[in-house]
């Protein structure tokens, strides 16, 4: 089943690929008059000029959102999507830092206590967790050891524990 | 089992409980504010809410085993 959506403004169309979302939420955090989960289509590309569009749709982490031009002749510049993740000694950009003076920083590098990763989280939404982690399910398995960010729920609702679906958009979780 | 093996940061996954966080990171809440973990914290591992019911958000404060 093909859930993928395309949403165009004349100038380019946006791909929305559902399965490869995971609720990061720098779209709608970032441009709200565009992408509204609440609202159905969540995407209005009338909301916004086609560049700031594509500005957050390559600020995806995931590849979630792409886009095209509708202009079959003008093909997407070579810029290949690039996620800004969470390196542990590039400190995070994505979301703005806590404001740590970077000497601390690099001592704590030194000696081996700096941050392996970092998590974070809006009312509303789930925990987002960029770096090195392991997921440990209560079999002592490990779930998911290989990414280098998901999303987990935090409003218990969710059918896809214990990632986050998106589930909180339609309940109202506002914690 | 050793924690931190390889520099990662552990995080299990409680069932109809919350989430353990065990490692050195950072943790960040609402308006970009960064909440301070101490040492303790970080190698003993947080609890933090899975259920959206605690009221000590991002924490987990038991309150998924009331009724």
């Amino acid at each position: 089943m093909n859930r993928n959506r395309k949403y165009s403004n004349g100038t380019i169309t946006v791909v929305w690929q559902p399965a490869e979302c995971i609720h990061a939420g720098i779209c709608f955090t970032s441009l709200r008059k565009v992408f509204d989960p609440i609202k159905r289509p969540w995407v209005n590309m009338d909301g916004a000029s086609t560049e700031e569009i594509i500005d957050i749709v390559e600020r995806c982490p995931t590849r979630a959102l792409t886009f095209f031009y509708d202009d079959p002749a003008k093909p997407v510049e070579g810029k290949e999507h690039s996620p800004k993740l969470f390196e542990p000694k590039e400190l995070p950009k994505l979301f703005p830092a806590p404001t740590a003076e970077e000497e601390e920083a690099k001592a704590a590098e030194a000696n081996g206590t700096a941050p392996v990763a970092k998590i974070t989280y809006r009312p509303g939404g789930p925990l987002v967790i960029e770096g090195h982690f392991n997921i440990i399910g209560q079999d002592g398995k490990s779930i998911q050891s290989k990414l280098k960010m998901a999303s987990l729920c935090r409003c218990g609702l969710s059918d896809n524990q214990p990632f986050c679906d998106g589930a909180h958009f339609k309940a109202g979780f506002r914690k | 089992m050793e924690n931190n093996q390889s520099g990662q940061l552990e995080i299990k996954i409680i069932d109809n409980g919350p989430a353990i966080i065990k490692g050195r990171f950072t943790l960040t809440g609402p308006d970009s504010k960064a909440i301070i973990l101490t040492d303790a914290q970080q190698i003993t591992g947080v609890a933090l809410c899975r259920c959206g019911r605690s009221a000590n958000q991002p924490f987990c404060d038991g309150s998924h085993a009331k009724p």
